[in-house]
């Protein structure tokens, strides 16, 4: 402290060289002792969404595991591109991990990004969720069939949809839904909606007749007696839903989709570094404090392990590409 | 179990020494993060959320009611003595608050905003409890079509409070919805505007920018009066008792308190519409019924007591329809909503029947805070007040430091330097031309909502504009907007004609 | 800075028809008349309009009077050193936007506070301690009690 109260030149100097130098030595010595400095885990969302709640609670198990602090960071806006680049443009030190988000495998199709899910190291799928197709309450369709037919039978822009954004992952889900139905994606007209909450606000006000969001989404509503789940758009019934049927079983259609959360760094991790990381999101996975929270807030848990979690991303991209191109939403 | 029964409970819930202490040092968390420009009440409840993670959901809940509320006050303290609002809910009525305190009443100034704070708060949890399920039955009914509405009244709102030169006025309201079309837009998903920048999708974030608009133009007007050969009187002190001289003005104002109380309540249960927009139509509101509404915006403060009321009854509103049926009234309860499914308190009408003590220990959590709201503020406004007596070529680095920090916190980058930055110059040049910039931040606050809701009418009606008074509601509400512009118009028209006649 | 009303109105035009050009770029909704281009457009035609008026007042108000130079600063920053005082204020704010990454706040923030003490003419001694008191506060409260992501620079080892 004496450079600060006597600022002569040379002491200044001398003072910033010890510090740098001191600085670096962590960075030179992390392969060995990692983690030995607090970590950063960025968020593409917003603080109090599922994503946020999701990362935190990783992010509180990993620190016990870890033996470090982890400073959960919402980096939010542009539909996830912004927090999506912060944690590909980060140092690849295993200091900054992030959240990576079904978004990954949409926003490049969309011209929005060049990233894509190749930019990210990954380490541990935790989480995945199918969209349910969802009625009010005092809706005429009691099932999904009947539902399918209706639409079937009526004149495209008779029925209105919500959920998300334009080419949201919601948006997708009634586009593949439609495209199974063999109808044209435009045949449910889509009203773009900031996030779900407005979109089951409009459903049950009336100025709309579907939603297409996660169970997790409708439950306030489904249990206030004031919307109806009907089908899930999954390859298998939701462990929180048993009574609830596929599509496929209820006659409305062949179709599955989920949207999903991992955890990855930046592209080029060090092996050992990533090894640490994925080796303790193995173990959270299946600690009874991450699965009942998950399971109060109604998300799925699905885990992957790094090598998997790769491969589903891979798959999820081609998936996104046909059906983002039926809804004319590829851009170039 | 008896109602009393559920009561006594709930009373024993809240009257753990753990709750209490909770309560209390949220609070002053509260207090201090409303009081720094530009931090805001949702911010800190956000803050709270890791700490709530390991908390019982009574002691978290008292945390996050606590925090937000006070922080909701706090935003009035430095908008009086800097004229830099703490959270986006003062700005309405900063102006007012401010030159109050230039003529030495600072004292009335605040002590009227805390006592009709509290008054107003208060009144958003007495409607909370006694009328939740109705109200939020109310807000359920709103479509796109009144929500596009609500925010084409509060754009009117400028109208009202357009001051000396209504043409700057309005330019200033045009430059804040272009600010706010900024980033993706929310309907197509296309950018816009970005000029190629991926920071700039996130659009203009509002806070940074209020911190330019208000704060580091203050900053920079500051400091190039002070070194100026002839410097500004600094501001009187204020000595005297805090509340002396508000039982009058509360007196005297009984109809504003509650109006604003009531406005801030109605438009707090809306979801999506929280305590900035009602903070400016209680404000526009007060104009419009005041008998002196020439005195507004130069140190009036009959404004001051429907806003300060409508602000803090909002914080009670956004909880109705998070309640009763899990939409978020506000950014706050959007939080709120997930600590509660984290704790297992799912909302809806269900947690009424299954958790009544629970939901009844909120509530008297909410009473319990805002009548703590009283001592803590009065201190926090005390401990505050010592800034006068800090000369100006110190405080003002400091003032510039915490807008930079607060800037940088909003996006966790640099980002949110750089908006600081960009509108506080263009603030700057516009104050110094005579534009107001109060008209930018209404602009910022509503222009997202605003074009939302009526991209999302036009594409459900396939264009037809009828749709937008086939509902009720939404007829009301667009027959109020028509004739607040005609009768404007007519006004503007009938004084150009006269002033014709007089030339 | 004093910018006459009829040069704001000429800069307003000529930022609405940047709108317009802009606007006109985005691409069309679905076939629809209506799309992102709409609000923009709208707004654009505000601007242009309300700077024309702009121009129209000052020109009928510079016929009665003569009007002053278009352009012109205000009296403060042209005496004493209002000027230097505005400068270390951007000065401090360019300096965390670009320095800030590399080196790290509390350096950046400490010197760039000193500078601007100094132009305010305090002792230096006085300057200096608040300046170093100051950013430790801002770090302690921000970064520490507050976990905002401040960058830490050349002090990472240490902090």
């Amino acid at each position: 402290m004496t450079n600060f109260t006597k600022p002569t030149r040379r002491g200044l100097l001398q003072g910033a060289a010890a510090l740098s130098a001191l600085g670096m030595m962590p960075g030179a010595a992390w392969a060995a002792d990692y983690p030995s400095r607090p970590l950063t885990m960025l968020v593409p969302w917003g603080a109090g969404g599922g994503t946020d709640a999701t990362a935190r609670m990783i992010a509180a198990l990993l620190e016990r595991k870890l033996g470090q602090p982890i400073n959960v960071v919402n980096r939010t806006g542009g539909a996830g591109v912004i927090g999506h680049s912060a944690i590909a443009t980060a140092q690849p030190d295993g200091y900054t991990l992030g959240i990576v988000t079904v978004e990954i495998t949409m926003m490049h199709h969309m011209g929005l990004t060049e990233l894509t899910h190749a930019d990210y190291t990954p380490l541990g799928l935790m989480n995945a969720d199918s969209p349910a197709v969802t009625v009010s309450a005092d809706s005429e369709y009691k099932d999904i069939a009947s539902l399918s037919e209706a639409i079937r039978a009526s004149e495209p822009g008779t029925f209105k949809a919500s959920g998300t954004s334009q080419g949201g992952i919601w948006h997708l889900a009634l586009v593949g839904w439609l495209q199974a139905l063999g109808l044209e994606p435009g045949h449910v007209v889509w009203v773009p909606s900031e996030g779900s909450a407005p979109a089951m606000q409009d459903l049950i006000a009336g100025g709309i007749d579907i939603v297409t969001v996660s169970l997790g989404e409708t439950k306030a509503m489904v249990d206030a007696g004031r919307a109806v789940n009907l089908a899930l758009m999954g390859t298998e019934r939701a462990a929180s839903h048993p009574d609830l049927p596929t599509l496929s079983e209820a006659g409305g259609g062949e179709f599955a989709l989920a949207t999903w959360r991992g955890v990855a760094g930046p592209k080029d991790l060090p092996q050992d570094v990533a090894d640490v990381v994925s080796a303790a999101l193995a173990e959270i996975a299946v600690e009874p404090e991450f699965t009942e929270f998950m399971n109060s807030r109604g998300f799925g848990i699905t885990y992957l392990d790094p090598a998997a979690h790769a491969a589903m991303m891979a798959d999820a991209d081609g998936l996104m590409a046909t059906t983002m191109a039926a809804a004319g939403l590829v851009q170039g | 179990m008896g109602f009393g029964d559920i009561l006594l409970q709930a009373l024993l819930l809240v009257l753990d020494p753990q709750v209490l202490l909770t309560a209390l040092l949220a609070g002053m968390f509260g207090m201090f993060v409303g009081a720094m420009p530009g931090l805001t009440a949702t911010m800190a409840t956000a803050l709270l959320v890791p700490m709530t993670f390991f908390m019982d959901p009574i002691p978290a809940l008292a945390a996050i009611v606590s925090a937000s509320s006070m922080a909701i006050f706090a935003g009035d303290i430095p908008g009086a003595l800097l004229r830099i609002p703490g959270t986006p809910a003062s700005a309405a009525y900063v102006e007012d608050s401010h030159r109050l305190a230039l003529k030495g009443k600072l004292n009335l100034a605040l002590g009227t905003n805390l006592l009709v704070s509290c008054i107003g708060g208060l009144f958003g949890v007495g409607v909370l409890i006694a009328a939740a399920p109705l109200l939020a039955e109310f807000a359920l009914r709103f479509t796109s079509y009144e929500y596009f509405w609500l925010a084409a009244l509060g754009l009117s709102c400028a109208i009202f409070i357009a001051s000396a030169d209504p043409l700057k006025a309005g330019i200033a309201l045009l430059i804040g919805l272009a600010m706010a079309t900024v980033g993706l837009d929310p309907t197509t998903g296309v950018p816009r505007f970005t000029l190629g920048h991926v920071d700039l999708m996130a659009g203009v974030e509002f806070i940074p920018a209020m911190i330019g608009l208000f704060a580091l133009a203050e900053v920079m007007r500051g400091v190039i009066r002070l070194n100026h050969n002839a410097p500004p009187p600094p501001m009187p002190a204020g000595e005297g008792a805090l509340f002396k001289g508000v039982g009058g003005v509360i007196r005297r104002h009984p109809k504003n308190i509650v109006r604003g109380s009531l406005m801030g309540t109605l438009i707090g249960a809306l979801p999506g519409a929280g305590a900035d927009i009602a903070a400016w139509m209680a404000y526009a509101v007060s104009k419009r019924f005041s008998k002196t509404p020439e005195k507004y915006g130069k140190g009036h403060v009959e404004g001051l007591v429907d806003a300060s009321a409508a602000n803090n009854a909002a914080v009670g509103g956004a909880w109705i329809p998070a309640l009763v049926f899990g939409i978020p009234g506000d950014s706050v309860t959007a939080i709120v909503i997930g600590v509660l499914y984290m704790k297992g308190m799912n909302p809806g009408p269900t947690v009424f029947i299954q958790n009544p003590q629970l939901i009844y220990a909120v509530f008297m959590i909410f009473i319990l805070t805002t009548l703590m709201m009283v001592p803590l503020g009065w201190a926090a406004v005390k401990a505050s007040r010592q800034v006068l007596r800090v000369p100006s070529r110190v405080l003002l680095p400091i003032v510039l430091s915490f807008c930079i920090v607060g800037a940088f916190a909003m996006t966790n980058s640099v980002f949110g330097i750089v908006i600081m930055l960009a509108i506080g110059l263009l603030g700057w040049v516009l104050e110094e031309n005579g534009f107001p910039v109060a008209p930018i931040i209404l602009g910022l606050v509503l222009g997202g909502m605003f074009e939302r809701m009526f991209m999302t009418s036009m594409i459900k009606s396939a264009g037809d504009l009828t749709a937008f008074f086939e509902r009720p509601i939404a007829a009301v509400l667009g027959v109020c907007v028509l004739l607040i512009w005609g009768m404007a118009l007519f006004g503007a028209v009938r004084r150009m004609a006269r002033g014709r006649a007089a030339a | 800075m004093k910018i006459t009303d009829a040069v704001s109105g000429a800069l307003l035009i000529a930022l609405g028809l940047f709108m317009f050009w802009q606007a006109s770029l985005f691409p069309s909704f679905g076939g629809q008349p209506y799309g992102a281009a709409l609000l923009p457009s709208i707004l654009a035609g505000g601007f242009i309009l309300g700077g024309g008026l702009l121009i129209l007042r000052d020109v009928m108000a510079r016929r009665q009077a003569a009007g002053g130079p278009l352009v012109s600063l205000v009296p403060e920053l042209r005496q004493g050193t209002g000027m230097a005082a505005l400068l270390a204020v951007l000065g401090n704010v360019l300096a965390q936007i670009w320095l800030a990454q590399p080196l790290g706040f509390i350096p950046v923030s400490v010197a760039g506070l000193l500078v601007l003490f100094l132009v305010l003419r305090l002792r230096p001694w006085v300057a200096a301690a608040l300046a170093v008191g100051t950013s430790m506060v801002c770090w302690w409260l921000f970064a520490g009690l507050l976990r905002v992501p401040l960058p830490r620079g050349i002090l990472d080892g240490v902090l």
